[in-house]
Order: C-alpha cells, then structure tokens, then sequence
C-alpha cells in the first residue's frame, strides 16, 4: 500500500516537521515528573484490572487502563513507561489527520491542519499526559479516517473506532456519532451507519459489561457533571482564542463564504465542530478548555477552508488589468 | 479550573515516599483532602473525618474508628468542617493530642503527618 504513496516536497516536509515535533514534545514529556491526579487515577485503575483489587475511580473510562494494563504485562508496574509511550497516540493522532485530509484537500492544506493541531498549546499539554485526551483524540480522527475509505470492511473497523472513542473518553462518542451521521448523510450511503453500527454495539456493549462485572455498576461520569441545559454557556466562545489561538478568527469567515457549503466534505467538519461546542456549552458546571481538544481538527480545518476561500477569490481579468496598468504601466511610462 | 496536580512538582514524589515510610502498611489515613496521585505514591487508604468540628471530636472520631495517623495539608481542606482546625493556629491546638512525627513542604503544600498521642479509649 505504501509503495503506491508518491511522496511529494510536502510529504517530506510533513515528516520533516513531524521529527523535529516529537523532540521537542518529548523534550517537554522528560520534564514531567508526576503524572496528574486523573492520571494517577488510570494507573490505579489499571493495577485494579491486573489484580483483584476493586477500581480505585470505577467512574473513569476503561481503554486508557486497559492500555496501561497491557504494556505493565510486558513491563514492571511503572508510571514512567506509561508517561513515554502514552504521548505517542498524540502523534499518532497526527499523522492520521495528515493521512485523512491528504486524500481529501490535498498535501499542503492537510500540513497546515496537522501542523496547526498538534501545536495547538492544549493539545500539546494534555496530549503529554497521562489522560485520555490524545487516546480518544486518535480514535476519533481514526474514525473519520475509516468512514472515509472507499473500502467497504474499513466501515467495519471505523464502527471499532467509534467503539472505542467511547471506551477512551465517553463523551468524546458524541462527536463521533455526529461524524458517522454527517458522512452517512454525505454519502447518501445507509450501508456505512449499518456496517459501522454492526461493529460499534458490540464494542460499547463490551465496555460496559467488564466494568459492570468488576464494579457491580456502570457510571459514566460524576453526577454534578451531567447536568445539561438550553441556556448554553458563552464559557467557549469567550476562551476561543486562548483554546485555539488567534486563527480561530477564520472559522466564523469560512462560515461566510458560499463556497464552504458547495464541498459536501465539509459538512462532516461543521457539524463536528457546532456539535461539540454546543454539547460542552450546554453543561452545566464543568467548562474547561482541554474539553475543546476534540473539535481541534475541525476549527483547524475550517481556518483553512477560509484561507483556501480567500485565495480562490474571482477577480476579473478587468480589474486585475486595472491593477497591472496602475502598477507597472506607470513605472514602465518613466522609463 | 480544577486542579490537576503540578506535574513539574519536583518534590511530591519524594515527600509521597517520606510520609508512607512513617506509616506502617495496612494503615489508613485519616486526612482532610487527598488526590490520586497521593494514593498511588503513598500505597495507603485515605479517609474524610466527615461531621468534625473540634481538635476533640476529630480524636474522638480516630479512636472510634481505630485510626491512629492523621494527614493534614496546611491551611486547606476538603471537608469544611475542619477547615478551621487546619490552619496555622488551628494546627499548634493539635499538638495538645497529636505527635507530629512529619513536616514536608511540596512546591504547593506543606504536608503535617500526626499520631495519636496516648492510647485514648472513649
């Protein structure tokens, strides 16, 4: 499959940049010398799957202690091992964004997306940790990535990956299912939701059956944090630019030119994005802007549909003729 | 915000490390507020003294349920009610029942770790 990838200059310069991240993110991973309360939770929820200790947080998603779990089999029960190779899906999440949008915009608008996600100062924070933030990260764009595919076993395996954006994060399933929507809807093509749902119950199903028959229950969250509302909080929209930085100014632009809504793929990231925002803007206690990792991807790429939109401005060959007369024709006359 | 622990706290492993060298295992903790990451370094159970409103009643409360260490974070609780007994003033009325046999400072916290004075019997 590989050999049939020509690289181009942006490839390289893609993997190129992708070297120099990883430095320097793991650079920044050799600082960290204590894991965060969350994470000490996973690691001790891991310790309770190999052992038959009870979960320490039974409240907490599995996949993240499964994971742990199953590099401590091959390794001694150590968090600093868990510290280096959990980051990993943070890049991982990278590259699969590059893959996706590579195929779909082109090498340099899926560099600036990548690029601009994994810089992204929330991103690269949490995505050093040991939380669940870069795990469901990965699968979500896997996710995209899958029900993208002209293959028709890959809607299989994204009904898994949307399995297991629940099993890593389970609020994180909400934009997923939008996405599954959104494309089944692109699609017209109701044999992607039937196929990935074949697939997607089952790993739901078997998530919340280990942890009920370990913890005698199954919770997803806390219960204070559950609480929705209609009246939505602005708490997003204020920490925009500090979420996302100043480049989210283009998402609102991108939503202003027509062009944004003739290419259907760009359906999939609007409602990503507007789905997201409105299910965390409507809690009612619980804002924080680390919640905002998993629309990243669809800001980022709605930044680019406005840069790509500018750039595709018609000018007529009148005005543009106007243009170079006042120009250079002035400048041509004096000589 | 919540809090999520200073990953860049050189001194919380360790400090994790003196305390649980002062606790035998099997023990539990009686403290005002504890994380995760508190559990995991230290290997010990924690306990809230829930319905504590006095140096006395928080006694009263250990020897009841068989507890003899008390871990208490300078100036900051969890449970409201002791809020008062924790502070800097608060913590020298202790000493009238408690040995203070630990005193650690963490980027964020000063850590005091008590035993029960005498064998007190209600």
């Amino acid at each position: 499959m590989l050999n049939s990838v020509k690289l181009t200059k942006i490839d390289i310069l893609f993997i190129s940049f992708l070297i120099l991240f990883s430095v320097y993110f793991y650079m920044h991973i050799t600082m960290i010398v204590n894991p965060t309360i969350d994470g000490a939770d996973y690691l001790l929820n891991a310790h309770g799957w190999l052992s038959n200790e009870p979960l320490y947080a039974p409240f907490r998603p599995p996949l993240i202690s499964w994971v742990i779990a199953g590099i401590w089999l091959i390794t001694n029960e150590s968090w600093i091992v868990i510290q280096y190779l959990l980051p990993a899906f943070t890049l991982a999440a990278g590259v699969t964004l590059y893959a996706l949008l590579r195929k779909q915009k082109g090498e340099l608008f899926a560099f600036g997306v990548s690029a601009l996600t994994l810089v992204n100062q929330i991103v690269f924070f949490w995505g050093m940790q040991i939380q669940t933030e870069s795990l469901s990260l990965f699968f979500l764009i896997l996710s995209l990535f899958l029900l993208k595919s002209e293959k028709e076993k890959h809607w299989y395996l994204a009904g898994v990956a949307i399995g297991l954006t629940f099993a890593s994060r389970y609020p994180v399933f909400v934009p997923a299912l939008t996405i599954l929507i959104a494309e089944s809807v692109i699609q017209r093509n109701s044999k992607l939701v039937k196929k990935a749902i074949i697939t997607c119950v089952p790993v739901i199903a078997i998530v919340i059956i280990s942890v009920f028959l370990k913890t005698d229950a199954f919770s997803g969250a806390f219960e204070r944090d559950t609480q929705f509302t209609f009246l939505l909080s602005p708490f997003y929209i204020l920490h925009s630019v500090h979420t996302w930085s100043l480049v989210v100014i283009l998402v609102p632009i991108a939503f202003l030119f027509r062009r944004t809504y003739s290419d259907k793929n760009n359906y999939t990231y609007i409602a990503w994005f507007l789905v997201s925002l409105l299910f965390w803007s409507a809690n009612t206690t619980n804002f924080q802007e680390r919640f905002m990792i998993h629309s990243t991807p669809a800001v980022y790429y709605l930044s680019m549909i406005a840069i790509e939109n500018f750039t595709k401005i018609n000018i007529s060959k009148v005005s543009l003729s106007r243009v170079r007369r006042h120009f250079v024709g002035k400048d041509s006359r004096r000589k | 915000m919540p809090y999520y622990g200073d990953v860049y706290d050189k001194k919380f492993i360790p400090v994790m490390n003196k305390l649980s060298s002062l606790v035998p295992k099997n023990e539990t903790l009686v403290s005002s507020h504890h994380f995760g990451n508190m559990d995991y370094f230290m290997n010990r159970s924690f306990h809230f003294p829930h319905g504590v409103n006095s140096n006395l009643s928080l006694l009263y409360y250990m020897v009841q349920r068989n507890f003899t260490y008390l871990l208490v974070f300078e100036n900051f609780s969890r449970v409201e009610d002791v809020t008062d007994l924790f502070t800097m003033t608060g913590l020298k009325n202790l000493k009238d029942l408690f040995i203070e046999i630990g005193d650690y400072t963490t980027d964020e916290y000063r850590y005091h770790l008590y035993r029960i004075k005498n064998n007190y019997t209600f």
